[in-house]
């Protein structure tokens, strides 16, 4: 992981937003082993929404298949999909809902299960863990509203965190926010620029490890045979990173557009290396974004032209 | 008989994709570029029934090469499939004559609807 820059303002702050299993490991309570099997054992047995409706013959094979595509083009929940279909009813929905949250497996009792730590020490970390949250978020939250430029930096925020979880299946949490005069670059660099109205770059950096798991996710996604996933970055990894990072600029776009921005963005491109560092234009400054995932983070970068005051600014939900 | 498609996108990922997607269905895949000169070339070799274009692609994008397509056969079908939803993007390429617009990332499902719809509609 790289060192934060001299005038990150603590951009890869000690503690700062994390998930649960990264405060653990922080905190030496649990080793990375113990981690990623427990996160295994949970994604083996904890079951989707819509496996469950299936299994209970409430929803057929078509209509899951149907909300699964409704949900690509909104945020909203399976579940909500469903009801506003009439696929069920809104009292069916409740019944799947407390008996999918009564079977779930949280990574607390994961960790219990497979013996790496007691209740006790599970519930007081945790209760540690979340007042340590909400201090953490709160001050991420402040950063962002000193940040200029702040419709283009909300709408990468949400596409990033969107597509991650839509393609690499990956949720994903806001940890910092700086505006910097540098990258801080990972291993792996994929960027795109953008032309027209608004003039931007978007970088996303990543460690070897994260890119494996994201390049994954999404070639499953897409029918690739589990004994042909690239076990090394390889072209098609790479392939994947810049078609990512083109996907999630091209809805950035979408969306700037509804607030009749004009852009065009080039084809995207990859560099490797943590010395990687493009050089600024003068004057522009470079608005730097850290994501959290349950296995790691992820850089990403904004470059743009100074903020002007004309343009509008939308809250980030 | 099989509907011939050519696909054009700079992405092998997204070649991936389209394939697994026409994969066991009426659709056969006859040819694959991955930029807007490869898709007029190969548009004019294999005359397919309908045309899958990406738009930002390098050399040419795929609004030049739908324009240039149609402007060799106007009957030529073609469904753009871009992340890229911008009003500017989507207005130009349906009014420069393509028959529909797929945002990426799509499901198998939601294609194949636009592939099937566009043939019902010639
Ligand atoms: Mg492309």
């Amino acid at each position: 992981m790289s060192e934060p820059s001299p005038d990150s303002e603590g951009a890869v702050a000690v503690g700062g937003v994390q998930f649960f299993g990264q405060y653990l490991l922080a905190k030496g309570l649990i080793g990375p082993e113990a981690l990623r099997e427990a996160l295994d054992y949970q994604r083996s047995v904890n079951i989707p929404l819509g496996a469950l409706a299936l299994s209970k013959g409430l929803l057929t094979e078509k209509q899951v298949l149907h909300v699964h595509t409704e949900q690509r083009r909104s945020d909203r929940m399976f579940g909500e999909i469903a009801v506003l279909k009439g696929f069920m009813t809104r009292q069916q929905l409740d019944e799947l809902l407390r008996e999918q949250k009564e079977a779930r497996v949280l990574l607390g009792d994961a960790l219990v299960r497979k013996g790496y730590l007691s209740w006790e020490k599970v519930a007081e970390a945790y209760k540690n863990y979340q007042a340590e949250q909400a201090q953490a978020e709160a001050q991420v939250q402040r950063r962002l509203q000193r940040i200029p430029n702040r419709l283009l930096v909300d709408s990468v925020i949400q596409m990033s965190t969107r597509m991650l979880l839509r393609m690499g299946g990956q949720v994903s949490k806001l940890a910092a926010v700086a505006q910097e005069t540098r990258l801080l670059p990972r291993e792996y660099t994929f960027w795109q620029e953008v032309e027209g109205d608004l003039p931007f770059a978007y970088y996303l950096s990543i460690g070897t490890p994260e890119l494996l798991a994201l390049a994954h996710a999404i070639l499953r996604a897409v029918g690739e045979p589990e004994e042909d996933l690239p076990q090394d970055v390889d072209l098609l990894v790479l392939d994947v990173g810049k078609e990512f990072v083109n996907i999630v600029v091209g809805h950035v776009c979408t969306r700037l557009s509804h607030d009749g921005f004009s852009t065009m963005p080039l084809p995207p491109d990859h560099a490797e290396g943590e010395d990687f560092s493009p050089t600024l234009q003068p004057g522009a400054s470079s608005i730097n974004v850290r994501l959290v995932l349950p296995l790691g983070d992820v850089a990403i970068s904004i470059r743009c032209e100074p903020s002007r005051e004309d343009f509008p600014t939308t809250r980030i939900r | 008989m099989a509907h011939r498609v050519l696909a054009v996108d700079d992405s092998l990922l997204m070649h991936k994709a389209i394939a697994s997607t026409l994969r066991d269905t009426e659709f056969e895949l006859v040819a694959q570029g991955k930029n807007g000169e490869e898709a007029v070339e190969l548009y004019v070799e294999h005359r397919p029934d309908l045309v899958l274009m990406d738009i930002v692609m390098p050399k040419l994008s795929g609004k030049e090469a739908l324009k240039k397509i149609l402007a060799l056969d106007p009957s030529a079908r073609v469904i753009m499939i871009s992340s890229l939803g911008t009003d500017d993007a989507v207005t130009e390429c349906l009014q420069a004559g393509a028959r529909r617009f797929v945002q990426k990332p799509f499901e198998s499902q939601q294609l194949l609807n636009a592939m099937r719809s566009v043939l019902r509609h010639p």
